[in-house]
């Protein structure tokens, strides 16, 4: 077993590379020479000469890529033309509003998704069933900025329930956050429990199918006790899989769901990060959301040791 | 995509009607396509049906929906019905555009990975690394790159989404390639291209086909979301998400700014999970659901 | 008996408040349209920067009500040497907000700077020969030719002529400054890109004694406890936080929201008339527009009404007037070179583009959409011009990046701004050299000059005519039409003026 996680913390050093290097690649992609992209517009030609050098830039290309990662390794990703401070800064300032917000979108879509999905697989081509899979069905097609905007112009213009749009920081108190976070978290949560409850119905059906289940039944174990002590544990694994990509996907989902509330998050940074031609933010935010998605996948995997006895590891 | 229907010789003309009578069985599969034609009859007839998309009549700005507009007039007096039609029309576009560009990259791509076990690695390695990256930022980040075109938006969708495909393709070739009368054919001495031409190709589609309309309904949303966060297509062009931009700020005054694209973007993804849950049912019976939501949910 | 008295405490304010009485504290949150491009006020005339950061920074002078110079720092001043030395004593124990005590050099350091760098610094600084500290608290500006128009060109507060402490300004050096310093009622605490920049009361501020005279003179008090101005790029966010009490102000509202504003129970909508008026301004420096014949096809193939219409939506909110001051101020409104406005011409737009050998070339137009109707305006403007033969490539940017750019000439062929109301023809940025656009007309500059020297008003507006004659005939810049600007306040914010200026001293919570 530590053996098997040393292998998938190394298989990860590849991967980590092309990460770095597609990053490092997108710079070069603009149109225009890297060194005048990166000093801005209202920049002079002695500013471009001094970032054409300061980032080694008049270096060939490999020799660029080497230093790049050199300076990754070291944890620097340059500083914002526009904030005018280090993008770790600045990304550090922002984590807090995206961090929150996906684990209430999380939690919203666990708490409403695995029960639906379980219920729904206990009563197989019910009426609740088919309601509850119609919705779900209805929910992984609405994009969740679309929800966000319904939900404004329901619950904070019409009923005034909660704050239109906009960030309450915890420094102010932590009710106010929540109360903040409680749409977007929803309109972003939502979306994600329809995927689950799919997900968590359908590793339910088939693990109703398996033979202990049915020598279970025979037994004469109550329904409940089948499904919810015995079904429910070996149907969580695929159901842990798709919880883990979420909370990826909800991550990147609150990029989007960030601007329809207003929401300086990293998703705010990123996205006026494209509209000033920030470079160096636009690196630093996809470097460290990949990175963070990056260990969810391994986090995942991992968590199946534990969860489940039956998975062996050579 | 361990476990793989056996390898079937291509489908013969003849067993046509039996594939339309089992898809047909399928009321849901059925109601996901005839969603995805209406919406393909209204992106291609676009120029019988409405008027110009970018015609501003000033003076009837914020029309309600009426006989004139049927679905009213957005801030700057546009017929938002022409604008959710062509918007229609550039869903299908970069849609199409997006699958034909990740399955010419992925298929090559999962190929060579499958087929020459020595490139294997180093492929899927750029592969999971493009994937190791949420979907939506790297689009971002890519357009950021690129600029905001409608070519770019195809671009950059279909780099995000090519790995996928590959990915899919890959492990289908794993499978295939060691097959009986794969083995067999090799020792009779056809060529590698031969042999990947047809034997290997055609019996690994039928996953892609089914990954197919997956992306498409992913390129449809993320084309939404990019300009709908103003990083996609230029403002003016005709997009869904521009028209859910635009709308929002009139969200109180004029609600059919955003109810009409904002119905137009669910009917299509529904009409395409739909059609594609029908089409995995049919192609690939023995797939059960985790592999394609999780191919979703990427 | 504990509870009572606190209960009476709570109370208390409540009563005191009825009766109308200002009173101290609260945090201020003003939803903004953007993040500013920066906090140096000499350096930039983008109008946000002028709204948050001269509640810092203080000027010599500033306006009264009706748009006059009245003295902020300076005590007394006198002229002489037939008009051409001025002699500013300024007044005693101003405190900068590190502490220091304002003298003249800070004074004489930073109107150098402003004359270097600022857009109207450098109009006003044509005329001037030097300034001197003729002891700690006495400025000496020695003009070249008498002036009409200095004192004016030292309130103006958009990209106005404050005072920074010397050490501030020498840190810089010729970029722009790092600590952000002055004498004003509140001092800065902390900026937040796309989350807030914090003011908190100085509380050792030394006011004028001089009563406030209902414009932006005399005694200036910071009730506020701090301001918080917020970026808030999404209009409906703005009015939507407004209307929920998550702000006390919001900016730059719809106009077509001015109907359902009135009916809002805790929201007082404000108009300013005029704000400014729309333009796209053209690029004389470099590219296409430098050819006159195409920039008189530009013009001629605008119809403004829909341009207008599409930019400001409700009737209440725009005027056409080929007018460059405004109507408000007769004794600077113009109808000269009207003929040449509003034209609807795309048979002589045609010609003149034929004339000019033009064959498709792409015209480079920036805008923002945060400011919608600058996108608005380009949008129809784009299409009547399309009509007519142009070919436009629109570019939709941030704010804060059309800044940037607009410094740079090879970058853009026209861009889209607003003239905000300004008092003095002298300095108006419509018709500025200086500013980028680069409009620098031989003619135009010699009468701009006498303007600015001349101080016999019927002999000024004259001068002033023959400027925006030349203005239309050889296209200086496009403009659209006047407009007028809605904002919104909470019912509880007291004292509050709605001017395009943007004042949030001598205002209170109740």
């Amino acid at each position: 077993m530590k053996t098997y996680v040393a292998r998938r913390l190394l298989a990860l050093i590849p991967v980590a590379l092309v990460v770095a290097t597609v990053a490092f690649v997108l710079i070069h992609l603009a149109p225009g020479d890297p060194a005048s992209v990166i000093a801005g517009p209202d920049a002079n030609a002695d500013d471009v000469q001094r970032i054409e050098r300061q980032l080694g830039l008049d270096a060939p290309f490999h020799v660029q890529l080497l230093r790049w990662y050199g300076r990754l390794l070291q944890g620097d990703l340059g500083e914002s033309i526009f904030l005018r401070k280090p993008v770790t800064e600045a990304i550090v300032d922002r984590v807090e509003p995206t961090l929150l917000l996906t684990l209430f979108a999380m939690a919203v879509a666990v708490v409403i998704g695995v029960p639906a999905g379980v219920l729904s697989a206990r009563f197989h081509n019910s009426a609740t069933d088919q309601a509850l899979m119609v919705f779900a069905l209805v929910g992984v097609s609405i994009p969740n900025f679309l929800l966000g905007l319904l939900f404004i112009l329901c619950f904070s213009v019409w009923l005034g329930w909660f704050p239109v749009a906009g960030y309450s920081p915890l420094e102010y108190g932590w009710m106010l956050t929540l109360r903040s976070l409680v749409l977007p978290a929803f309109a972003l949560g939502l979306v994600q429990s329809a995927l689950i409850a799919r997900i968590a119905r359908s590793s339910m059906l088939d693990v109703l199918r398996e033979q202990y289940i049915t020598a279970g039944r025979a037994k004469g174990l109550g329904e409940r006790a089948v499904v919810y002590k015995h079904a429910f544990r070996n149907a969580m694994i695929p159901t842990i899989t798709i919880i883990g990509i979420s909370f990826a996907i909800l991550i990147s989902g609150a990029v989007v769901v960030e601007t329809v509330f207003n929401i300086p998050g990293l998703g705010r940074l990123i996205i006026s990060a494209v509209l000033r031609r920030d470079y160096p933010v636009i690196q630093g935010v996809v470097l460290c959301v990949a990175g963070v998605y990056m260990l969810i996948n391994l986090a995942v995997d991992l968590s199946y040791l534990v969860i489940d006895p039956r998975v062996k590891y050579q | 995509m361990s476990v793989l229907a056996l390898p079937q010789p291509a489908a013969a003309p003849r067993r046509l009607p039996r594939w339309v009578s089992v898809f047909a069985r399928r009321k849901i599969a059925v109601a996901g396509a005839v969603l995805m034609a209406l919406v393909v009859a209204v992106g291609l007839l676009a120029p019988v049906i409405s008027r110009s998309p970018t015609y501003m009549d000033v003076a009837a700005r914020l029309s309600a929906p009426g006989s004139m507009y049927w679905f009213g007039t957005d801030d700057v007096g546009r017929d938002v019905f022409s604008r959710v039609v062509y918007g229609a029309r550039l869903s299908l576009l970069v849609g199409s555009a997006v699958v034909l560009f990740s399955f010419v990259v992925g298929i090559s791509c999962g190929m060579v990975a499958g087929y020459y076990r020595r490139l294997d690695n180093a492929v899927m390695r750029v592969m999971d690394g493009l994937m190791a990256f949420p979907a939506i930022v790297l689009a971002i980040a890519l357009m950021a790159s690129l600029g905001p075109s409608v070519l770019n938006v195809i671009i950059a969708i279909g780099v995000v989404y090519s790995p996928r495909v590959a990915r899919v393709v890959r492990g289908s070739v794993l499978v295939i390639r060691e097959t009986a009368y794969v083995e067999a054919a090799r020792a009779l001495g056809a060529s590698d291209v031969s042999l990947i031409a047809r034997h290997i190709l055609p019996n690994c589609l039928s996953p892609v086909i089914v990954q197919g309309s997956f992306v498409f309904a992913a390129a449809v949303l993320t084309e939404a979301a990019l300009s709908f966060l103003g990083v996609g297509v230029p403002p003016y062009v005709p997009s869904w998400g521009n028209i859910l931009a635009d709308g929002r700020l009139y969200i109180q005054q004029a609600p059919w700014l955003v109810l009409f694209p904002g119905a137009a973007i669910m009917l299509t993804i529904l009409g395409l999970n739909l059609f594609g849950d029908g089409l995995r049912d049919l192609l690939d019976p023995k797939i059960r659901g985790l592999h394609t939501e999780r191919q979703r949910a990427a | 008996m504990k509870v009572l008295v606190l209960l009476a405490l709570l109370l208390m304010p409540v009563v005191a408040s009825a009766q109308g009485a200002p009173k101290m504290g609260g945090v201020f949150k003003a939803a903004m349209i953007g993040e500013p491009p920066s906090l140096d006020l000499h350096s930039t005339t983008a109008v946000i920067v002028q709204q948050i950061t001269w509640h810092i920074y203080e000027g010599l002078f500033t306006y009264d009500k009706s748009y006059n110079a009245v003295p902020l720092l300076v005590d007394t001043h006198a002229v002489s040497e037939q008009g051409r030395t001025y002699a500013f004593k300024l007044r005693r124990g101003v405190k900068f907000h590190n502490g220091k005590e304002l003298t003249a050099a800070d004074v004489v350091a930073s109107l150098k700077r402003w004359g270097k760098i600022s857009t109207p610094g450098k109009q006003v600084f044509k005329n001037v020969e030097g300034v001197e500290a003729k002891d700690p608290s006495t400025v000496n500006v020695y003009l070249k030719e008498p002036s009409g128009a200095l004192l004016m060109g030292l309130a103006r507060p958009n990209s106005g002529a404050v005072v920074y402490p010397t050490e501030v300004i020498e840190a810089a050096g010729e970029a722009q400054i790092k600590q952000f310093i002055g004498t004003g009622p509140y001092r800065f605490v902390e900026h937040k890109p796309d989350r807030h920049i914090k003011l908190a009361r100085f509380k050792d501020y030394v006011a004028r004694t001089d009563a406030a005279d209902g414009g932006f003179g005399g005694k200036r008090v910071a009730y506020f406890d701090e301001i918080l101005f917020i970026p808030v790029p999404d209009v409906a966010v703005r009015l939507a936080g407004v209307e929920t009490g998550e702000y006390h102000y919001g900016q730059q509202i719809q106009q077509d929201q001015f109907d359902r504003v009135k009916t809002m129970r805790d929201v007082v909508p404000g108009v300013i008339k005029p704000a400014g008026w729309a333009t796209a301004v053209l690029n004389h420096k470099q590219g296409l527009m430098t050819d006159k014949r195409i920039r008189q096809a530009f013009q001629a193939a605008l119809d403004m009404e829909p341009i207008m219409a599409a930019g400001f939506g409700h009737k209440a909110f725009y005027r056409l007037d080929p007018g460059l001051h405004f109507l408000e101020q007769p004794q600077w409104h113009s109808k000269i070179g009207g003929e040449h406005y509003n034209q609807k011409d795309k048979a002589k737009t045609q010609k003149l583009l034929k004339e000019a050998g033009y064959t498709g070339q792409p015209v480079r137009w920036i805008t923002t959409k945060e400011y919608q109707w600058m996108y608005k305006n380009a949008l129809v403007a784009r299409q009547q011009l399309e009509e007519a033969g142009f070919k436009i490539d629109l570019q939709v940017v941030d704010w804060a990046t059309l800044v940037q750019r607009r410094n740079k000439p090879e970058l853009f062929d026209v861009f889209s701004t607003g003239i905000t109301f300004n008092p003095e023809p002298a300095y108006n940025t419509g018709v500025a050299c200086g500013w980028p656009g680069w409009w620098c007309q031989e003619d135009k500059e010699r009468w701009l000059e006498s303007l600015a020297r001349e101080s016999d008003p019927r002999k000024r507006k004259a001068m002033w005519d023959k400027v925006q004659a030349i203005f239309y005939e050889d296209v200086g810049r496009i403009k659209f039409g006047d407009y007028f600007s809605l904002e919104v306040v909470r019912k509880d914010v007291q004292g509050f003026r709605h001017t395009p200026e943007l004042s949030l001293w001598n205002a209170w919570l109740k």
